[in-house]
């Protein structure tokens, strides 16, 4: 029992509840027995009693720990609660300091979080942690050459698993992923089963680096180790059942979908879902998928969202409310300024019947030259619009040759697209024959 | 239509008020902020005169001390298919400072490992027994996953370290691990194919042995680590009780039936001393620890590391290639003195820099806390005696440099027989509480079986601690005493591992 006042309300629960009673979920029997996160918590609320500002800040921790494994929200504003009851009691209490960096990366307050990064940094230069938190903060900025010197500097410091995930993702967007894949099995080698959710995280974007460039056997392999890692992890379940959608077993990805969503309701696993549906003919319940998503997002947008992007992209991918897609773009691109927020705001322009805006978008979405084959679909279809055929057929090769699994909705749509672009083409070689 | 219905009912559901506040998961782009880094996560230290029946009876000059460090500490043997072994990225050092000026870098030994995957079709690591071949060699073909390592001697560093003299030892040879105690039907001779894996070089009389072996630290952690709750209230045991090293009065061992990872260096007292002959009272005593560090890695491949003005810190001197990122020497300095926020730059720094750090020796908050749960006082600050005992070797004066937390062994005292070997080293006493040291034991290098949280609790707490024989109540391992090198028991195997748990 906590002994203090922290929000004790659990909204993203209250959500799950709230579409088990409307029948949209299943109901899901819990998990047997504490997970890590658990005894980290209840472990540091035994402390609280002695009311010193580090059993504050180990409770704010084990919130965070609990989000990331649980992806329920409501742990961030208790760790936030938590690190305000530790800096009442000592306002310059640095550890209190540093983790609230990380907090208000959870709560995607990225400009406070940067802050925050700055000012515990200033207090302990020599603390990997806080470059950490500032790499974290610039990429979602959109600062990419102050997160790699952050990044460095952690390296430099303390390579392990944190760093080594850090500085994997830089070189991803840097348009290296051979480099990132070396990076982040070094950090799976470097990661624990006595903190399986920093293990199997590690693990699924292994994962993710290798279907990006269309290898689905290790993708799945990868994600397979971080299930054993972690059982029930849902971000491994929901690439899990991507890699198997790709594969065309269309009836295990919705399984495996199914599983990820009873475990946590993000509004991107239920429109994989419905994406799954679509691709085997069953229209009506792809609907049903969608208009959860379109629920979650009425939802969310009336308690104020963390995921703008995913209900953006969802709505201009599916051709829903695309409006609001353009809307919630936006509204994040104030909040960031990294290539996948141009990307969502690029694609979001592009559905609304603005090709020119959207190619600037999609130019400064593939500015560092990453290699990812949504993001040179989108740009490949906005040059289309824009009436630039050669160089959408150029985007639109460069996405089926990264990974002609990219999107079960959407490689469909782009094998047409550029085989009705180089149609023409094909044509005109033929009559000089 | 149904989806309707499904409507009305989350209205209703949103009408009652369940719609709190945010909605639904975040996303987690975030990278997570934790790092166990088991592989070069060091758990013990050891070093030793040797305690085997042949190095006791050796003449002084002849004698070899023993060189360990544990690493991927609390394996649960159980947890197969996971195959526990040492991280090829990581770099495992033994360092040896042996003319007392604080700097362990006058004889080094460093362990490089590299895995191979022979047989990557296979479906698990490890296959073998039964209608197999069970795994009796080191190189079976049912072992897929080989992991292998070179030895290097380091010494005669000069020009700052950057040039020294470097050999491979065993002919340049890489020497096999020994692998995890998967179970009987596997490995059905365990320990014939542990003892493979104890290799002597012909050169130099070395031995080593790298591999899983039983975790013989015996601590009640659950009591000591809740503010050094014991089990039992001050005092907690009679002298008769503590001189008992046959059975723990109370209390529980949390490493019960765990495994570790183990390298062991044995080496010719000669080759470490500075003048390269038999110790004396003179150049016997020689200061060690051991480090883990990670290869130095960039942002952009092949690209120059970002900030080329000044290294991070100046106590960082590190090699060139490797970024130091844990060291170990006496046992729990890093859990009972090193404040928490200052444990990683503790394991960044050279263990000469330590006089950057005395406060925390000085202040002793383990002491602090040993005195407010138990009423019991202890010493006044500042506490010299604990930075002399940690960080100085015997003849120095409190007030002078150099200071380095080293294990500091004096190989001029002679190995205790392992049937005389007293849990409480110097300390030891009958049932009368009369003192019956046995000189080679802790604080006077550490051996594996010695009880450091009694002998430290009772350094921390002093005199009154010491007179009332305080201690958690465990300081016996089940496996008992390992007479011969590598000197650490066989691993728990995987199938019929077990923890005691209280009372057992």
């Amino acid at each position: 029992m906590t002994l203090f006042s922290i929000p004790t309300s659990r909204p993203g629960r209250a959500l799950a509840a709230t579409l088990v009673l409307a029948g949209l979920l299943p109901a899901r029997a819990r998990s047997a027995g504490p997970s890590p996160a658990d005894r980290a918590i209840a472990a540091a609320e035994q402390k609280l009693a002695g009311n010193r500002p580090d059993a504050y800040v180990e409770l704010a921790t084990a919130f965070m720990r609990k989000s990331r494994e649980s992806a329920d929200p409501s742990y961030y504003a208790r760790a936030a609660a938590a690190l305000d009851r530790a800096l009442a009691l000592d306002s310059d209490d640095y550890d209190a300091l540093r983790t609230r960096a990380w907090v208000l990366l959870g709560q995607h307050d990225f400009r406070a979080a940067l802050a925050a990064a700055e000012r515990a940094r200033g207090l302990r230069p020599e603390d990997w942690w806080n470059y950490g938190t500032l790499a974290d903060a610039c990429v979602e900025l959109g600062d990419y050459e102050r997160a790699e010197v952050a990044a460095q500097r952690m390296l430099d410091l303390r390579p392990g698993l944190p760093a080594y995930t850090r500085a994997a993702f830089l070189r991803t967007v840097f348009g290296d992923r051979p480099g990132a894949i070396e990076l982040l099995a070094r950090a799976a080698r470097a990661g624990s089963p006595r903190d399986p959710e920093s293990l199997a995280w590690t693990l699924v974007y292994l994962g993710h680096e290798y279907f990006a460039t269309g290898k689905l056997a290790a993708a799945a392999a990868a994600y397979t180790r971080a299930l054993a890692v972690l059982p029930d992890h849902y971000l491994a379940l929901g690439s899990l059942a991507r890699v198997r959608a790709a594969e065309g077993r269309l009836d295990e990805a919705a399984a495996l979908y199914r599983q990820a969503v009873a475990r946590v309701p993000s509004p991107d696993l239920v429109s994989a879902l419905g994406d799954v549906h679509a691709a085997a003919g069953q229209a009506d319940e792809a609907e049903h998928e969608y208009a959860l998503v379109d629920y979650m997002g009425q939802v969310a947008e009336a308690t104020g969202t963390t995921y703008g992007r995913q209900l953006a992209l969802f709505y201009a991918d599916h051709d829903r409310r695309l409006p609001d897609a353009l809307r919630l773009a936006e509204q994040e691109a104030t909040m960031r300024g990294d290539i996948y927020t141009d990307d969502a705001l690029a694609w979001a322009l592009y559905k609304n019947g603005r090709p020119a805006p959207a190619a600037r978008a999609a130019h400064r979405a593939l500015r560092l030259g990453t290699e990812d084959a949504l993001l040179e679909y989108h740009a490949g279809l906005i040059a289309a619009a824009a009436h630039h055929p050669r160089r959408a057929a150029r985007h639109l090769r460069r996405a089926l040759g990264l990974n002609p699994y990219f999107d079960l909705r959407q490689a469909p749509i782009a094998r047409a697209r550029l085989a009705a672009l180089d149609a023409p083409a094909r044509i005109v070689l033929g009559g000089k024959e | 239509m149904h989806t309707r219905r499904r409507y009305t009912l989350a209205a209703a559901g949103l009408a009652l008020g369940l719609w709190a506040v945010p909605a639904g998961a975040a996303s987690h782009r975030e990278a997570p902020l934790m790092t166990l880094d088991p592989g070069a996560d060091i758990t013990d230290v050891y070093a030793f005169v040797s305690y085997d029946a042949d190095n006791v009876a050796r003449p002084l000059a002849e004698r070899r001390v023993t060189l360990i460090m544990n690493a991927v500490p609390g394996q649960e043997p159980g947890s197969g298919p996971n195959y526990f072994a040492f991280d090829d990225n990581v770099l495992y050092v033994l360092h040896v400072d042996n003319n007392r000026d604080g700097v362990a870098e006058d004889v080094s030994y460093e362990f490089e490992f590299n895995t191979q995957v022979e047989n990557p079709d296979q479906f698990l690591a490890t296959l073998g027994g039964g209608p197999l071949p069970p795994i009796d060699t080191l190189d079976a073909a049912g072992l897929s996953r080989k992991q292998r390592y070179t030895v290097t001697e380091v010494r005669n560093c000069r020009k700052g370290g950057r040039k020294c003299d470097r050999t491979v030892l065993f002919g340049g040879k890489a020497l096999l691990t020994v692998p995890s105690n998967i179970g009987p039907r596997t490995m059905p001779q365990y320990e014939a194919l542990a003892a493979q894996g104890i290799y002597t070089d012909p050169d130099t009389n070395i031995r080593v042995f790298a591999g899983q072996r039983a975790e013989t630290f015996a601590i009640d952690l659950g009591a000591v680590f809740d503010t050094l709750n014991l089990r039992r209230p001050l005092p907690a045991q009679s002298a008769a009780e503590d001189a008992d090293d046959t059975k723990n009065p109370f209390g529980f061992n949390n490493f019960s039936g765990f495994n570790v990872n183990t390298i062991a260096l044995e080496v010719p007292i000669t080759r470490l001393t500075k003048d390269g002959k038999a110790p004396t009272a003179e150049t016997g005593t020689i200061g060690m620890y051991a480090s883990t560090s990670r290869q130095k890695e960039t942002v952009r491949r092949g690209a120059p590391a970002i900030n080329p003005k000044k290294p991070p810190r100046e106590l960082l001197r590190g090699e060139k290639r490797f970024v130091q990122v844990s060291r170990m020497a006496n046992p729990l300095v890093n859990e009972l003195i090193i404040p928490i926020g200052n444990k990683d730059l503790w394991n960044a720094t050279e263990p000469e820099d330590e006089g950057l750090l005395l406060r925390f020796y000085q202040n002793l908050q383990v002491a602090d806390a040993l005195q407010a749960v138990s009423g019991v006082p202890v010493p006044p600050k500042p506490r010299d005696d604990i930075v002399h005992l940690l960080t100085q070797y015997a003849d120095q004066k409190v007030s002078d440099p150099p200071f380095a937390e080293l294990l500091r062994l004096d190989t001029t005292v002679d190995p205790t027989p392992v049937d005389k070997i007293r849990r409480l080293g110097p300390f030891a006493h009958d049932a009368d509480g009369k003192a019956t040291p046995d000189m080679a034991g802790f604080p006077n290098g550490r051996r594996p079986n010695d009880d450091v949280t009694d002998l430290v609790v009772r350094v921390a707490g002093g005199k009154n601690y010491i007179e009332n024989f305080v201690g958690d109540g465990v300081g016996i391992q089940e496996k008992g005493i390992t007479p011969a090198f590598p000197f650490l028991p066989t691993p728990y195997d995987g199938r019929d591992r077990k923890h005691l748990d209280p009372g057992e």
